[in-house]
């Protein structure tokens, strides 16, 4: 393909086919901002990831300065060094995982058998709990954190994963309210034929319904993983002896100064604590933007 | 009366008048039925009663008790000595609100622009693919990873000061020295600055979706009418996507006080960032950091209560009102 062809090619992407003059005063602009803020938004990430890989001397010569050479030491010296109390950076890297891709499981799981039957069924208390949904979403409650904070004391689940676990099975959420909208939009048909075959209300969600959901389920899971993956509140508040990355962060940050590696070695574990949210989103990017709406509140 | 509840039978009797109505009103089909979807609610309603109803009342409870448990309204005068001076930590609860609402009417005006845009990159403007990519870096990193970066980048030693210094722009010592995220002039500016650039463009996958699902009819009809770009947008988009607009609006609302606890990560609150969000994280981290003392619970309860109870209306006429703009729509 020529330059020319190019050239045309983007143009008419820009200005599309007809001569609709407001569309392509808009396009034209919104594309100039869009250029300006991808600049800002990836400029930060390549400055931290290009400092991540100096030495502390030629950090302090220059921050602005690309690396003369692309030195990874300091990466290999953050598995040793990114330490938060006993927890050292694979620690970490696991209580992320657990508190991420674990607590998700039992939110979905309790989303789910929520908004399944609220989807599917006509029983007494249906809008009952539909309203409930809808108010925890839209009323906002706010302050409970001291009582929380008693109540985890109370039950001892305070740096108790396991007992403490049982907070994330509650399903009230956006979650169900989206997962109610697509439990809908499933046709009737073939769980009325599966249950005219003879299969029980539970094979009939297992086999034939969930599997129908599956797209909307794994995109609720990624989004609500990359939301967690980073969140420190949880470890800061009620699991301090088990620290995630993002906690681990927060509190390294004080640190760097003492540590070999400084700053740059900093920088390092900043890079490397990012990298499981852009993956997730690389992968499900599509599945997000295709299986994630919200219709309304009415039910 | 009295007879009446102290009989033992009483409580059977119900049970039984219940259960015969049950059976005179629905068939054994819809009765496992039920008992199928009770199953399934069972457990998550239990939580949700323990860890969200339970918690929430007791908070209530918390506001007026002192450390011993007994009843006082000290909680709500330490509160009044806040908005009218300060609180045992130094901050005055007025100028928390204000820089709350500023932030909060500031993110408001941008979302207007955010809606705008991701209806543009639904529409596919040439490098949409890349552009809404690029555009949730934020929100994928997350609040801790891109804050770091932020806080670094306008850091004494990071590189805003350094192009700024090249330009020849002045500023203060203060700035040159402690960056601008540490300088009294320059904190909120700068915190408003890094934190509500990332969400005018921010592209949103609910919002996109929603759009996603009008069909392409319904513009076709718009183009036979001969409308442009911005009226398709506000009189063919907008209405059909409404019912999604509402829970966004409605989620405005429900954060008025609660949004913004960025000052915590970026300033802990200092040079005149903290807001409501962030104190009363602040709050809840002093009460961990001291190990759960008695004491401690009744004001950041009492605080909950009182805002809990300026937005719950706010958030409730808002919704009835949204609700009446366009009706209700399925398409």
């Amino acid at each position: 393909m020529t330059k020319n062809s190019v050239f045309k090619t983007f143009k008419k992407k820009l200005l599309g086919n007809n001569e609709n003059t407001s569309r392509h005063v808009i396009f034209i602009v919104f594309f100039i901002i869009y250029v300006v803020m991808c600049v800002y938004y990836l400029y930060p990430l390549f400055w931290t990831l290009s400092n991540s890989l100096k030495s502390v001397e030629e950090y302090y010569d220059s921050t602005l300065a690309l690396p003369k050479t692309w030195d990874f030491g300091y990466y290999v010296k953050i598995f040793t060094t990114f330490r938060v109390g006993e927890a050292g950076f694979w620690t970490m890297a696991v209580n992320s995982f657990w508190l991420a891709f674990g607590s998700q499981i039992l939110n979905l799981l309790a989303s789910a058998m929520l908004a399944y039957p609220l989807a599917r069924y006509n029983f007494p208390g249906k809008n009952f709990l539909y309203g409930v949904i809808v108010f925890r979403i839209t009323i906002p409650i706010i302050g409970g954190s001291a009582a929380g904070y008693k109540l985890i004391r109370a039950l001892n689940m305070l740096n108790n994963p396991l007992p403490y676990s049982l907070t994330w099975f509650m399903g009230f959420d956006m979650s169900a309210l989206i997962m109610y909208g697509y439990f809908k939009g499933i046709s009737k048909e073939y769980s009325e034929a599966a249950y005219m075959d003879g299969a029980t209300r539970l094979q009939t969600l297992l086999t034939v319904v969930l599997p129908q959901a599956i797209p909307c389920i794994i995109a609720l899971y990624i989004s609500n993983v990359m939301g967690r993956w980073n969140q420190y509140s949880e470890s800061m508040l009620y699991l301090t002896k088990f620290p995630n990355l993002a906690y681990g962060l927060y509190l390294f940050q004080d640190e760097v100064l003492f540590v070999e590696g400084g700053t740059p070695m900093f920088y390092g574990a900043i890079i490397l604590s990012a990298i499981v949210p852009i993956v997730l989103f690389m992968v499900g990017q599509k599945t997000m933007l295709l299986n994630m709406s919200v219709g309304g509140l009415k039910g | 009366m009295a007879d009446r509840f102290s009989n033992g039978n009483f409580l059977s009797r119900q049970i039984g008048k219940l259960k015969t109505h049950i059976k005179k009103k629905y068939n054994m089909e819809d009765r496992q039925a039920f008992g199928f979807c009770y199953l399934m609610v069972i457990l998550p309603v239990i939580t949700f009663c323990v860890f969200w109803l339970y918690l929430n009342i007791d908070s209530v409870f918390l506001a007026f008790q002192d450390g011993d448990g007994n009843f006082t309204l000290d909680n709500f005068k330490q509160i009044w000595t806040a908005f009218v001076a300060e609180d045992k930590y130094g901050f005055n609860l007025w100028d928390m609100l204000l820089q709350s609402w500023l932030f909060w009417i500031i993110c408001r005006f941008c979302w207007v622009v955010q809606t705008l845009s991701t209806y543009i990159l639904y529409k596919r403007i040439p490098g949409h693919y890349i552009f809404r990519t690029i555009f949730m870096i934020p929100s994928v990193l997350g609040g801790i990873v891109w804050t770091l970066i932020m806080k670094s980048f306008v850091a004494a030693d990071g590189p805003i000061l350094q192009w700024v210094n090249m330009m020849g722009i002045e500023v203060s010592l203060d700035v040159q020295m402690k960056g601008f995220l540490n300088a009294i002039e320059s904190a909120v500016p700068t915190l408003l600055l890094i934190q509500v650039l990332p969400a005018i463009f921010q592209f949103s996958f609910v919002l996109s979706g929603a759009f996603a699902r009008i069909g392409d009819e319904m513009f076709e009809v718009g183009k036979l009418e001969g409308i442009g770009f911005i009226r398709e947008f506000i009189t063919i988009s907008i209405p059909l996507v409404w019912p999604t607009i509402i829970i966004t609006i409605i989620g405005w609302f429900s954060s008025i006080f609660t949004q913004d606890n960025g000052a915590f990560l970026y300033t802990n609150g200092k040079h005149g960032t903290a807001s409501v969000g962030f104190y009363l994280f602040y709050l809840a981290k002093s009460i961990t950091d001291e190990g759960g003392k008695a004491g401690l619970y009744g004001y950041p309860s009492a605080l909950g209560v009182l805002f809990t109870a300026i937005t719950v209306p706010i958030v409730m006429v808002t919704r009835h009102f949204l609700e009446k703009v366009h009706a209700d729509v399925s398409y």
